[in-house]
């Protein structure tokens, strides 16, 4: 993982886990809050209702039990029973006027006999007759009931029938039916004030089939009004709690709309009534989920901010070091002139002087760097000075410039000249290695001619293996093969290879070259008849300053550095450079390098 | 038979150019520093300098600054020195040396082949 990728995601944490905390602290709270609000409202307008709806009941039965116990209606109607007289029907009828013209909600009032014959009404149509087949004749004869005849009149106005004996000296004398607006209680139920857009209250008690009636208009929906067992609101609503006499806080109930309400239950006090005042979950959480919402929101913003935020930041720290890494890059590859720009901004903080450290750094490497460059060349300047001198007065003695040599004193001068060419190899190889290490060869690549390279070579070390009786074969396709190739640094190369071939090959070996080629690699092989080298001896072939005991030299010959700079030579061309042998049975040194220049 | 100019501070190695240039019938002219050269060169006009470049006071790179080999298009140099670095091999050839040899590789005889060779090279279009 990036450092930038780091810092986001760290700076990232330390904003969004305290918003979410926050934000989950706050949503648990409101949560709460909500509920408990919603609660305490709905308790508040449930006991508000039981009241209401308790005081019509309560009032209804008071002003019923008021009429009839007056003592002029009994004994009134006890008399007509036995005289039957124009007189005492009057009387009653004035009496039922009265009541109505006094009661506003009551609508009609009848007298009937204890058989349901209508003795006096004031609706004149009623009397004579016979209600002893309405549902209330039965129980009025026994006792007042003020709840459970509740209709709907043709105007679909909600009415009730207040329903009683009328007594004279513990005996009934009559019946009482009163026609009683219930628009008090209607008005009461249809009150939704305080209970929002879904909030209402229902009242309900059993109907004959067992199931929920509701005595009033439902909010949503008008028609279920004393619809008997109108059952569409399952076996546990709120609604069938408060008919079974519970007063009861429902957090998690259904409604009969199916929807999840918060209700609160209340039984009717005197009655086989109940309550329900309850509010639909959803509008109760509204505000929650506009919190929630508008949390989500804010994290998002939060989010989107912080990632801003957080890749400037990190930005900020890594920028520099990006610079700082491309020039420590290119300083690694040997662009020893690399600078980073700290700018006037930075002169005083981290990166400044970092920045600054690193230039002087690099300044100093590169000093270092030349003054290593001007020493090499002037170090390899002063050794092949004196021994260029040696080699040019021997020649001058071997060519005869100063008089014909004998036999010997040419051996002699030949072994001479031989140690001094040495010398000068070491230089040339010492000089190379440096040259290669540092980096600074240059191949200078032409199209070369292996096959004449190679000739060269041998022309040129034939006489040190004649020395031996040693041959030396050049094994090229006909067509000359060619390779974009440094040729000098390649004549380096063949040179080593050939001369080591030459040195660790006994007397009479044969030693060939072989140059093959196809469309891409050209492939040098140089084998000789030589004392090989073991598994073990291959390795140590390539290291600097390594040298294997050569039986044809009691001191071992060369310098250890000619296969450590052919492998480099090889590999500056993009080539390899393998070496099959054993011990005895002669080395083959395998080239392979690519024809053209990659 | 040739002029040429062989410009060595090395005493010896001055020494065995000038006997195998002698010896292959030249006539030679010795300057031990470029500004030695600088004045045999305006005095005579070799047909070829054989110049070596680290020297005292007026170096090889120097002396053909001064000299500038376009104003003498008949003469030619070969730079011949023991500094084998691509970088003064560059610069001489942007100085109009097309010759840099390394003295430790030649035996003088090698030298004054390859000293008759440029001799009878074309000049340079002036």
């Amino acid at each position: 993982m990036s450092i930038v990728q780091k810092i986001i995601l760290w700076f990232l944490g330390l904003i969004l886990v305290p918003t979410l905390l926050v934000g989950g602290i706050l949503f648990l709270g409101f949560n709460h809050y909500m509920i408990d609000e919603a609660v305490g409202n709905l308790s508040h307008q449930a006991d508000v209702q039981q009241q209401r709806v308790e005081a019509v009941v309560n009032q209804n039965t008071v002003q019923l039990s008021g009429f009839t116990s007056r003592i002029l209606l009994p004994t009134t109607l006890d008399r007509y029973n036995h005289t039957h007289t124009a007189g005492d029907l009057a009387l009653l009828s004035s009496t039922i006027d009265a009541a109505k013209s006094q009661t506003p909600k009551y609508q009609d009032i009848s007298i009937l006999s204890l058989d349901g014959k209508v003795i006096v009404s004031t609706m004149p149509s009623a009397v004579g007759q016979d209600y002893s087949t309405k549902k209330y004749f039965a129980k009025a004869k026994v006792k007042n009931d003020t709840t459970d005849y509740l209709f709907m009149d043709d105007k679909g106005e909600l009415n009730i029938n207040l329903v009683g004996p009328i007594m004279y000296q513990s005996s009934p004398v009559g019946i009482i039916v009163i026609d009683a607006s219930a628009a008090d209680l209607m008005s009461i139920i249809t009150d939704y004030s305080g209970l929002g857009n879904t909030g209402e209250t229902e009242l309900a008690k059993y109907g004959a089939n067992g199931g929920v009636m509701y005595l009033a208009p439902l909010r949503f929906d008008k028609t279920a009004t004393l619809q008997p067992g109108a059952d569409h609101m399952g076996t546990d609503s709120p609604v069938m709690r408060a008919i079974d006499g519970q007063a009861a806080t429902l957090l998690h109930a259904m409604n009969y709309q199916h929807k999840p309400v918060i209700a609160i239950t209340r039984p009717i006090k005197g009655t086989n009534w109940g309550i329900a005042v309850e509010t639909e979950r959803a509008e109760v959480y509204q505000p929650l989920y506009n919190l929630r919402d508008t949390l989500v929101l804010l994290i998002f913003v939060v989010l989107v901010f912080g990632v801003f935020i957080a890749l400037y930041a990190a930005r900020l720290i890594t920028d520099p070091i990006i610079t700082l890494s491309i020039a420590a890059k290119a300083v690694s590859t040997g662009d020893l002139s690399q600078r980073v720009d700290h700018g006037s901004n930075n002169d005083n903080n981290e990166f400044g002087v970092l920045a600054h450290t690193f230039n002087t750094m690099a300044s100093h490497l590169e000093k270092l760097d030349k003054m290593k460059t001007e020493f090499i060349l002037l170090t390899s300047h002063q050794l092949r000075t004196p021994a260029s001198a040696v080699k040019g007065f021997l020649s001058l003695l071997l060519d005869g410039y100063a008089k014909p040599l004998s036999a010997k004193q040419r051996e002699l001068l030949l072994s001479a000249y031989e140690e001094n060419e040495q010398q000068l190899r070491l230089v040339n190889q010492i000089l190379s290695i440096s040259q290669a290490e540092s980096d600074q060869m240059v191949l200078s690549r032409s199209e070369t001619d292996l096959g004449k390279l190679a000739e060269e070579i041998v022309d040129q070390l034939k006489p040190i293996a004649l020395e031996h009786r040693q041959t030396i074969a050049v094994r090229t396709s006909p067509e000359s093969p060619k390779a974009m190739v440094d040729q000098e640094k390649m004549r380096m190369v063949l040179e080593n290879l050939v001369s080591n071939a030459i040195k660790y090959s006994p007397d009479k070996g044969e030693i060939t070259i072989s140059i093959k080629q196809d469309a891409d690699t050209s492939v040098i092989k140089v084998r000789d008849q030589g004392y090989g080298v073991g598994p073990d001896e291959i390795d140590q072939l390539f290291k600097k300053f390594s040298r294997l005991p050569n039986p044809n030299s009691v001191t071992a010959q060369g310098s250890g550095l000619g296969l450590y700079l052919v492998k480099m030579l090889v590999e500056l061309h993009a080539g390899t450079i393998e070496v099959e042998s054993k011990p005895g049975r002669g080395t083959t040194f395998v080239i392979k390098l690519p024809n053209k220049q990659e | 038979m040739a002029l040429i100019l062989i410009v060595e501070d090395h005493p010896d190695l001055q020494q065995i150019y000038s006997i195998a240039a002698k010896d292959a019938g030249h006539k030679i002219l010795l300057a031990k520093d470029g500004t030695e050269a600088l004045k045999q060169a305006a005095e005579n006009t070799p047909d070829l300098i054989l110049l070596d470049i680290l020297m005292p006071k007026v170096n090889g790179a120097e002396f053909l600054e001064s000299y500038d080999l376009k104003k003498h298009p008949q003469t030619k140099v070969i730079v011949f020195s023991n500094m084998d670095s691509p970088v003064l091999e560059h610069q001489m050839a942007d100085l109009g040396v097309n010759l840099y040899l390394v003295k430790a590789e030649y035996t003088p005889k090698e030298l004054m082949g390859i000293i008759d060779g440029a001799l009878k090279s074309t000049p340079p279009a002036a």
